[in-house]
């Protein structure tokens, strides 16, 4: 009689274990969830995501508790453990729906919202979420990862076949779609360029006679045909560019009784030029200053009245432009305006361009 | 009471008035006919409400807003005096345009002067369904750059539009009144070549009928025209003009123009090729190249002018665009020389209704048997609207 209450009663505390552990694990995770809250609203989002990592269970039984974890971890920037804290929310709570989700997206069938609960939808917009903050993240083109980008496409088209928050994931794509092109952008290259301007530049000289010095200013014409590179980004340029210069030009003064004049005066020598400019639209028209630097040779003759020279200087001359270039395609046009350093003369022109890339 | 107070604001909005310039440019920003901002289908004059928006948001600068006002909000603040229109019937605007010119600074011969060149006011009104009957009129301060034939020339209070449009559909409109002359790119800048050598600057408004069409792909219109009838008959420049345009590329377009004008002393025979070509992002290069004959009752002043504009607007940033104004001229094609002007400048909508330009000119005379100096010119200039 009394082995038989020893063992009922002991079939009844068996009996009960798993009740009483489940009681306790219920209190335990009850414990957890509050904490994780409590943490969470103090902003010590670093101990929520410890507190996590060594109670998962109960954090992923609880939607409400695993939605604070991940925003914890998404202000941390954490994104990929955001995403792992996801994968196994779903892998835990809607096993049975993710699978059915992807069997109809292989079998190109439309989903049906109505059998997909709003918890689910919901992890899967945040799982969108941080895979655009992933891709948000790079800075540069090569940063991007293939893997997060058809990641976050997958997502888009499920959660477009959901109809989950339409506006929202469109916003995010759109920014993440921007993101892209910034970065393309970024990216620098080397680009280089043949060219042909039409060229007006000024030339100095003096002419002396016996009792005064005039100043001269030959106005030239001529054709520049060149060739140069640029290394690129979206944004900057840095240009280097060199051409043959043929072009001609007269002056004229008067010095007394001796009219001096010399019309179409050969001119011919060499232009480079070192420029830094911004690209200013999608079609990589660009605005830049440049330095100039000309070699001209231009021989003016010998007056011929007795007693007076013409002197030249230097055949050297420097200039500091503004230069623009606007762009159709691989072809553009390109204009500087330009002055010289130590002199009051301009330098212009305006040129067809090619561009190779 | 309410109609004599209507007629009171009525006639102080129309005796403080004149009109915004023309900006061809802003087919850089997707807006290849000036129809969608101005009432005047070719541009020039006052700014429809969807313009002015366009102006606070789009084209001015949005750097001095607090950062929480969206564009929706800058929006709401376009309306005259920064208010929203309350009914649907009555529009006004206030223009003030201010030049500081330096010509040939740093010289012996250098020249600076302040030139008041508007302040004026538009009155706009406008009825049925979708706008279709349009009053459009100005009148202010507008002294004349240079004396009007026939007018007095201490007149500096007169108006330089006035007219009656109607749209027939969205596609045809017909505008009566004292107009500019439908011809060439209307750019800003008045003493351009290819404004001044056809006779079409700022001053040069005439009193006509304008057939005005526009469709998808073409854009055009067609005005017959009596002269300025404010000016003795015998200086009454009469005749025609055209201009069509077709769009290339949905954002390009390319055009021709024709005029001709014919008085007792003078006639005119203008025809000019232009294209506008967008850069996106709100750049831009406009082309113009055209000719005009000239001849005179006495046959003195009977010449061939050949004139050419490049400009080029680019946009680094919102409410900045740098600009280059290449120009050509050969006054007489039987003569070797010719001129050509040089300006880079700068154009900046700080804020709405608040337009600030730099601009520097560089004329160089080509001449075979002369060399010369090059002209200078620096013009500061303030634009305010209201």
């Amino acid at each position: 009689m009394a082995l038989r209450t020893v063992t009922i009663l002991i079939a009844l505390f068996v009996s009960t274990v798993p009740a009483m552990a489940q009681i306790q694990l219920e209190a335990s995770s009850f414990q957890v969830q509050n904490e994780i809250a409590r943490l969470y609203q103090q902003k010590k989002y670093r101990l929520v995501v410890r507190k996590y990592l060594v109670n998962r269970k109960a954090v992923l039984h609880d939607y409400r508790t695993a939605l604070l974890v991940n925003i914890a971890y998404e202000k941390l920037r954490e994104y990929p453990e955001a995403l792992t804290l996801n994968f196994d929310y779903i892998r835990t709570n809607f096993q049975t729906e993710n699978v059915r989700l992807k069997k109809e997206f292989q079998n190109n069938q439309a989903p049906d919202p109505a059998n997909y609960p709003l918890q689910f939808q919901s992890v899967f917009f945040r799982i969108y979420g941080d895979y655009s903050q992933e891709i948000l993240g790079a800075t540069w083109q090569g940063g991007v990862s293939g893997r997060n980008l058809s990641a976050f496409e997958q997502y888009k088209k499920a959660l477009d076949a959901l109809g989950y928050q339409a506006e929202a994931v469109q916003n995010i794509h759109d920014r993440v779609d921007n993101h892209l092109k910034l970065l393309k952008k970024k990216k620098y290259r080397w680009r280089p360029r043949v060219f042909l301007d039409y060229i007006s530049w000024q030339t100095s000289a003096s002419l002396n006679g016996p009792y005064e010095t005039t100043a001269l200013l030959a106005t030239n014409v001529g054709l520049c045909p060149g060739a140069g590179i640029s290394y690129e980004s979206g944004f900057w340029a840095l240009s280097f560019d060199l051409s043959y210069l043929q072009g001609s030009g007269g002056v004229s003064a008067t010095q007394g009784l001796v009219q001096y004049q010399q019309t179409d005066v050969s001119a011919t020598g060499f232009k480079a030029a070192l420029g830094a400019g911004m690209i200013v639209s999608e079609s990589r028209s660009e605005l830049g200053l440049r330095l100039t630097v000309l070699d001209v040779s231009q021989s003016l003759a010998r007056p011929d009245s007795t007693g007076y020279s013409v002197e030249q200087p230097n055949s050297l001359s420097e200039v500091i432009s503004i230069y623009s270039r606007w762009t159709f395609d691989h072809f553009y046009l390109q204009s500087d305006f330009g002055r010289y350093f130590k002199r009051p003369a301009t330098l212009w022109s305006l040129g067809l361009g090619y561009s190779f890339f | 009471m309410k109609f004599s107070v209507a007629l009171l604001i009525a006639f102080l909005a129309l005796v403080h008035s004149r009109p915004a310039e023309a900006y061809p440019h802003f087919i850089g920003h997707g807006y290849p006919s000036c129809l969608n901002c101005h009432y005047n289908p070719l541009g020039n004059g006052p700014l429809t409400d969807y313009g002015r928006s366009v102006g606070a948001d789009l084209v001015s600068s949005g750097m001095f807003y607090p950062q929480n006002w969206s564009d929706e909000k800058v929006a709401s603040l376009s309306g005259f005096l920064f208010r929203t229109p309350v009914q649907d019937h009555i529009r006004t605007q206030i223009n003030y345009r201010g030049l500081y010119l330096i010509q040939n600074p740093g010289t012996s011969i250098e020249k600076k002067q302040w030139i008041n060149m508007q302040a004026d006011g538009q009155l706009i009104l406008k009825f049925l369904e979708d706008d279709k009957l349009t009053f459009v009129g100005d009148f202010g301060y507008s002294p004349p750059e240079q004396p009007i034939p026939g007018e007095d020339p201490n007149k500096k209070f007169r108006s330089r539009e006035y007219y009656v449009g109607y749209r027939f559909s969205p596609a045809i409109g017909v505008y009566a009144g004292f107009m500019d002359k439908a011809y060439g790119i209307r750019v800003a800048e008045h003493i351009d070549f290819n404004r001044v050598i056809p006779q079409v600057t700022q001053d040069d408004q005439t009193h006509g009928v304008m057939v005005h069409f526009v469709n998808e792909e073409w854009e055009g219109a067609v005005q017959g025209f009596v002269g300025n009838l404010q000016q003795a008959s015998d200086l009454r420049q009469k005749g025609f003009s055209a201009i069509v345009e077709r769009s290339v590329n949905e954002i390009h377009r390319v055009g021709f123009s024709v005029m001709k004008t014919s008085g007792e002393y003078l006639s005119l025979l203008s025809g000019a090729l232009h294209g506008r070509f967008s850069l996106k992002d709100g750049s831009a290069v406009l082309v113009e190249l055209g000719q005009t004959r000239k001849s005179t009752q006495n046959g003195t002043g009977d010449r061939n002018s050949r004139y050419g504009l490049l400009q080029t607007y680019l946009r680094p940033i919102r409410g900045l665009y740098f600009l280059a104004n290449i120009e050509y001229l050969k006054g007489d094609v039987t003569n070797d020389s010719t001129t050509i002007r040089w300006g880079p400048g700068v154009q900046f909508f700080p804020v709405q209704k608040l337009e600030l330009r730099l601009d520097v000119d560089d004329s160089r005379n080509f001449n075979p048997n002369a060399s010369t100096v090059d002209n200078w010119m620096v013009l500061l200039q303030t634009h305010v609207w209201l």
